[in-house]
């Protein structure tokens, strides 16, 4: 991952954010990306995101869960270690069918959370840059990059006359890290001496 | 220091009553049947009447479950609910939707005749000293914890002001090695199953004490190791009172011990095993001798106990043994067996009790006081 | 033009006049600063209670389950008893976030946090039970499927106690996996706010790297879906599967078919009734009374009748059929629970749920906060009865006479249970103060609809006419087109 420069811009409301992000790509400028304190509906459409797979991904571990439980028990049941419980038969199939759902559930959660997890790239330990501290409290803030080509200040003009209540250009990495903070205070110096 | 040779004697006393109570350990709290078909008694003049009353009473409960009746085309519907020769056997196989294990070598079974028993508990005794069944003390007996893998439940009939003309009955109750054992289901460590021979076996080792199986059991004969009687676990001497090892961590004590027979350890369920020791013992024996096993060869203990030979044992599928005898042939007509409406399929059958009494006091609640207040 | 409308018959969710810095701030700024005095209390005593219960699980561990009044005849009593309950309460919390997400129910968003923590800790408590209830509990690995050298030998599946070990196991993970994943935003709200390097390091730790991407938060739905998805049939099979213990067996007041639903219905009742318990505290001190209003209590008190008639009609369905069927063990069964020497356990639990639960249909009751509070606690006195009650006194007195007993429980029995209230309050106190109590993203996503001082800017909207709607709607949609034109 590498230290890029970002032009910033922050709303105060959804009803203005959607026009921008509108304005933003008509324009031609490419959003790195838009963080908000909660789940905007419409937001991932209005940029340009294709839908999830998440819950597809989440039927074949459930999948998998059932194929485990049954295939496991029935092998331990019929070839294994056959033994008589209640003289019941060798393959009792409706005893097992709550340990069967359960393995479903439990297979198609653990497996939708870890999936989950390596998509957004979260795990505990990872860091990603913060563009704005309050883009988790009551800002919608849109980073746009700012390559060789592009003038500084005439992005940030537009994006003030998209309705921006504040906007700034930061210096960031652009995407994870494992470890400290340590690496966030050196973009400060980075940033303080851009500004 | 009294050593059972000497003697004492004062003729100063007084006898008075006082207010105070002192706690006795009973094992059975409830001395009335209920008149529950549990137990089945006739007076000698009732059966005599009607040799299939028993068999009557009991195809009412198990009867309509031994046929299938979608299947009996063109045949009408039995009017007359008996138990008949077959009626056993299609009730095992159609009472359940399950298919059926069969037991094609031998099939352990015992029977107990009602109308034999005293009640004299020579059977528990035997029992207990077969099979190093752990003596609790009067503390854990009132708390209902006692180990004995064979009881006698004794039931009181009649009034109350007339002690004299009380009816008195005794079951012994003891595993029923059932077929489709409520036991073995929920174990969930797998510490029971049933053997090949129709023996319900536990796994001493393999239980970790869950208590599941002992609720299942409509018989209630299952026994939980409460406390470390044997000193067989990993907690050192927590049994011992007065600060000296005693009961079975006394190292002279335990030379009552069988040592055919595992001691249990604290937290593990047991249970009458038919002396399986003793069947082990038996079948080495023939196969050593290169012949089957010859009814009568081997004795459980409670049999082997019991002054009234009440207590019959054998294998049910050797068509000349004496078990097999009595319930197919000589005493089908007194056989039953406990909650079989369960569909259990007890290996244990009993024998029902015929009287040499006008009437039976314990169904009939104008009769029986204990069943009247249900004491 | 962006309409954020709700109808005025909906109460609003947050009262006041809230902004999205506003609902953050109210909701953390008690985790940044120091407990109060109640804080301290109540976790001292909490503790306490834990360490009585840590010793009286040790007793019975060195000693033996000997020195428990559970015996040859009543297995299971206090213990098991107590073990359902937790089980029970744990699934309202479950219930809350999942399937009122499913029914699209906005005021979840108050409750949800704190209930799902409800659930993690009941349900922590629960597996006390069938742990410390085993006679050997050094082997009681045994019931995992581990490969193993002695065969290897494995557990038993057709065994309802193992349905129990699978099915608690999995509803406790999902539970948290549901739980924390709607944690990782607010973390990072705390995160972003931190002013010391300890709570940066910390929150920052417990908020994975979360930043809020658009893309973050369409996958972050759809595992919420999902997860909800998932979490309802869980509800719903959890307790039918603790009902099995009981449902499978052969004894009467056991056997019957009625339980799964029973459970299910008694689990969401005594469930909501510890979340009001909870919520009804935790709102006061925390001064949370905003977005915990009277419309969310009035709402769990709703589904708390619903669920309390439910439980009463099963009740008397078992009286029927215990009368119906003519079958003398069930018969015996019923008639020695209405009469016999546990007669009083019965006649608690049937006042505590069929009657009581009733008064709620008075509305003036629903929304009176102390009767809301006292009717929680009967609810689950009567519940903690009703397992009581199926448990001991069927098998107190079931088949054959000869081994009807008793059952009274003793200090390490009664111990137990109190060390497992306080651990259930020392985990619900860490939480109300390192935690945020309620979901801040999902309150920020209903303010503007369901905010008080929003619903009211709406009113100009509630009195136009059709026609001036349609107008104001049609400029709109004008001035967007007359933009795209101008582009092209």
């Amino acid at each position: 991952m590498a230290i890029k420069k970002f032009a910033v811009a922050a709303y105060d409301d959804e009803a203005v954010l959607f026009p921008a992000v509108k304005k933003v790509r008509k324009s031609g400028y490419k959003i790195h990306d838009v963080y908000t304190p909660f789940a905007v509906h419409g937001l991932d459409v209005a940029l340009g995101h294709k839908d999830t797979d998440l819950h597809i991904a989440g039927f074949i571990y459930g999948l998998c869960g059932t194929s485990t439980a049954v295939g496991f028990i029935s092998w331990i049941y019929t070839s294994d270690w056959p033994i008589v419980y209640g003289g019941k038969p060798h393959f009792a199939l409706p005893a097992w069918i709550p340990i069967t759902f359960e393995l479903t559930v439990l297979f198609a959660a653990v497996g939708m959370v870890l999936s989950f997890c390596y998509l957004n790239q979260i795990m505990p330990g990872v860091k990603k840059h913060v563009f704005h501290p309050r883009q988790s409290d009551d800002l919608f803030v849109m980073a746009i990059e700012i390559n060789s080509h592009m003038s500084e200040s005439e992005v940030i003009a537009f994006l003030k006359s998209t309705g921006a209540v504040e906007t700034n250009v930061q210096m960031a990495e652009e995407g994870w890290w494992y470890g400290r903070w340590d690496k966030e205070e050196e973009y400060e110096k980075l940033n303080s001496s851009v500004a | 220091m009294f050593n059972g040779q000497t003697f004492e004697s004062h003729h100063d006393v007084t006898i008075a009553g006082t207010n105070e109570f002192y706690e006795i350990a009973i094992t059975q709290t409830h001395n009335s049947y209920e008149a529950r078909p549990i137990l089945h008694e006739f007076t000698l003049e009732e059966f005599e009447k009607d040799p299939k009353i028993l068999l009557k009473e009991r195809g009412n409960e198990i009867a309509e479950f031994a046929e299938i009746p979608w299947l009996e085309e063109g045949k009408e519907a039995e009017t007359e609910k008996i138990v008949g020769p077959n009626t056993e056997e299609e009730y095992r196989i159609n009472g359940t939707l399950y298919p059926n294990h069969p037991y094609e070598g031998i099939k352990w079974g015992m029977s107990i005749d009602l109308s034999t028993c005293i009640g004299c508990g020579a059977c528990v005794v035997g029992c207990m000293a077969e099979n190093n069944v752990s003596v609790v003390g009067k503390e854990h007996v009132m708390k209902s914890h006692e180990m004995h893998w064979i009881r006698i439940d004794r039931y009181f009939s009649g009034k109350i002001e007339e002690p004299d003309t009380i009816q008195t009955i005794f079951q012994p109750m003891l595993c029923q090695h059932c077929d489709n054992a409520p036991c073995e289901n929920v174990c969930p460590v797998s510490a029971t199953n049933h053997s090949t021979e129709g023996l319900n076996q536990m796994a001493y080792n393999r239980c970790i004490g869950t208590k599941y199986c002992a609720n299942n059991c409509p018989y209630k004969v299952r026994h939980f190791n409460w406390m470390d009687w044997n000193g067989a676990d990993a907690f050192a001497d927590n049994q011992f009172e007065d600060y000296r090892r005693d009961d079975l961590n006394d190292d002279l004590t335990r030379m009552v011990l069988n040592p055919d027979v595992t001691v249990r350890s604290r937290g593990v369920m047991e249970k009458c095993s038919f002396c399986v020791q003793r069947l082990q013992e038996g079948k080495l024996a023939a196969k050593k001798a290169g012949r089957p096993v010859k009814d009568g060869e081997i004795r459980t203990a409670c049999q082997q106990a019991c002054p009234t030979d009440a207590i019959t044992f054998g294998n049910v599928n050797d068509r000349g043994s004496e078990i097999a005898k009595l319930r197919k042939d000589e005493q089908m007509e007194r056989t039953f067996y406990v909650l079989e409406h369960i569909h259990t399929l007890p290996n244990i059958n009993y024998l029902a009790k015929i009287r040499n009494a006008d009437e039976i006091k314990g169904i009939d609640e104008k009769k029986d006081d204990f069943l009247k207040y249900h004491i | 033009m962006h309409i954020k409308y709700e109808s005025f018959v909906r109460e609003p969710l947050v009262d006041g006049n809230k902004t999205y810095h506003q609902v953050s701030e109210d909701i953390i700024r008690p985790i940044e600063g120091k407990p109060g005095r109640m804080w301290y209390v109540g976790f001292f005593f909490s503790i306490i209670l834990l360490c009585f219960g840590i010793f009286s699980v040790s007793w019975s561990v060195y000693w033996g389950l000997g020195t428990w009044g559970v015996n040859r005849t009543v297995g299971w009593g206090w213990d098991i008893t107590n073990f359902v309950w937790w089980i029970g309460i744990g699934h309202a919390g479950t219930l809350i976030s999942a399937i009122l997400l499913l029914f699209r129910q906005g005021w979840r968003t108050g409750v949800n946090r704190a209930a799902e923590a409800m659930t993690i800790f009941a349900v922590m408590c629960a597996g006390q039970f069938p742990i410390w209830h085993m006679g050997r509990v050094w082997d009681g690995f045994w019931v995992l499927p581990l490969p193993n050298s002695r065969g290897p030998l494995w557990p038993n599946f057709d065994s309802p106690l193992l349905w129990d070990v699978f099915a608690i196991s999995t509803y406790f993970t999902v539970s948290l996996l549901f739980w924390y994943s709607g944690l990782v935003p607010d973390f990072s709200l705390i995160r972003d706010r931190a002013k010391t390097k300890l709570r940066k390091m910390l929150y920052g730790f417990a908020s994975f790297g979360w930043t809020g991407t658009a893309k973050n938060w369409q996958r972050m739905e759809a595992l919420a879906l999902v997860l909800a998805g998932l979490s309802t049939p869980l509800v719903l099979s959890v307790h039918t599967i603790v009902s099995f213990d009981f449902a499978t067996s052969v004894i009467p007041g056991w056997h019957t078919t009625i339980f799964p639903p029973y459970f299910v219905a008694g689990a969401v009742f005594s469930g909501f009734a510890m979340v009001n318990t909870l919520l009804v505290i935790t709102r006061k001190i925390l001064h949370l009374e905003e977005y915990i209003t009277i419309g969310h209590l009035e709402a769990m008190n709703k589904i708390i009748v619903l669920t309390g008639s439910i439980v009463g009609v099963a009740y008397l369905t078992e009286l029927f059929i215990s009368w119906y069927s003519q079958n003398w063990g069930e018969m015996a069964a019923f008639q020695w629970r209405i009469m016999g020497p546990y007669w009083w356990s019965y006649w608690a639990m049937m006042t505590c749920n069929v009657v009581s639960p009733q008064l709620f249909w008075v509305k003036k009751l629903r929304r009176n906060i102390p009767f809301t509070f006292v009717m929680s606690i009967v609810v689950n006195i009567g519940m903690w009865f009703e397992r009581f009650v199926i448990i001991v006194t069927s098998t107190y007195r079931d088949w054959v006479p000869g081994s009807w007993s008793y059952y009274s429980p003793t200090w390490p029995e009664v111990g137990f249970y109190l060390g497992t209230f306080g651990l259930f309050f020392t985990l619900y106190f860490l939480f109300a103060k390192y935690f945020p109590v309620i979901a801040v993203a999902e309150i920020k996503f209903v303010l503007k609809t369901s905010g008080d001082n929003y619903k009211r800017d709406m009113e100009r909207i509630e009195v136009q006419s059709a026609e001036e709607f349609q107008h104001e709607l049609d400029a709109h949609h004008d001035e967007d087109h007359h933009e795209e034109a101008a582009h092209h």
